[in-house]
């Protein structure tokens, strides 16, 4: 029994790691930030759960795990919330790909939004043309139609990134 | 155990290289803020380790404020962060999916 718990435990403990390193991986590979987010909160959620499981198994007593139920209820609460807050951040700021996105409902809120912005507050865009010029290029991508749509500005936008 | 503990140190270090290299090149702000958690969880995931494998559990309270700490920096940064994406600084990753998706 003894036994068993300990591989149990050490078990735990090498799934929990795991999720770390499956969460460094996403993070170097995926290509923007709505990807990374989804590989950063596994080893926050799943990663820490398999962990504080092994230090319930190794510890074996009360006034650990309630302990160990705090952090978990603490992490539960707090992850998706912070998450949540980079991804609406993210999106609004147009940190995606628009050729992922099947569709994309947000597109017109999140345009018209900005332009609000932009005119309750003109000194907070600095370079007004620059900014209504990537706008325009966005806002081809998201159409969402059909790849035909997409592929168009491509060319034109890769020249504009050389600049 | 010991083969635990040092199956986990290598398996943490892996995840601290590849979440050192997105922190420092990572193209926005919000890469940083999402490999700088991911740093957090790891810094965890040692400490668990680490109780662990000395039998001791007084740096739990530490796990605490780690996660407190962690999840009130990133949803500080990323409420301020009010830049707009800049097309220069595109990645090869990013005109990689546009192709993608251009073919789909």
């Amino acid at each position: 029994m003894e036994l068993f718990l300990e591989i149990l435990t050490g078990f735990c403990l090498i799934v929990g790691c795991l999720m770390s390193l499956g969460a460094a991986f996403g993070i170097v590979r995926f290509p923007d930030v709505l990807a990374r987010l989804h590989a950063g909160a596994k080893p926050q959620v799943f990663g820490l759960f398999m962990l504080l499981a092994g230090i319930a198994l190794a510890a074996r007593s009360w006034t650990v795990l309630a302990l160990l139920c705090l952090i978990w209820v603490l992490q539960i609460l707090a992850i998706p919330v912070s998450s949540h807050m980079v991804g609406r951040s993210g999106f609004r700021n147009k940190h995606f790909q628009p050729g992922y996105l099947s569709q994309n409902d947000l597109a017109e809120l999140v345009e018209r939004m900005n332009e609000e912005n932009a005119e309750e507050d003109p000194d907070a865009v600095p370079q007004p043309g620059r900014g209504a010029e990537a706008a325009d290029d966005y806002s081809d991508g998201e159409t969402g139609e059909a790849g035909s749509s997409e592929a168009a500005p491509a060319p034109e936008r890769g020249g504009e990134g050389r600049r | 155990m010991i083969g635990v503990v040092i199956a986990c140190g290598i398996i943490l270090s892996l995840a601290v290289v590849g979440t050192i290299y997105r922190l420092a090149k990572g193209p926005s702000l919000l890469d940083r803020v999402i490999a700088t958690d991911v740093l957090l969880a790891i810094v965890g995931a040692a400490i668990s380790v680490d109780m662990v494998y000395r039998d001791s559990y007084e740096n739990l309270t530490l796990l605490v404020v780690v996660a407190l700490v962690g999840f009130m920096g990133s949803v500080t940064v990323a409420r301020f962060a009010n830049n707009k994406r800049d097309p220069g600084e595109e990645s090869q990753d990013a005109g990689r999916a546009r192709g993608r998706g251009g073919d789909a």
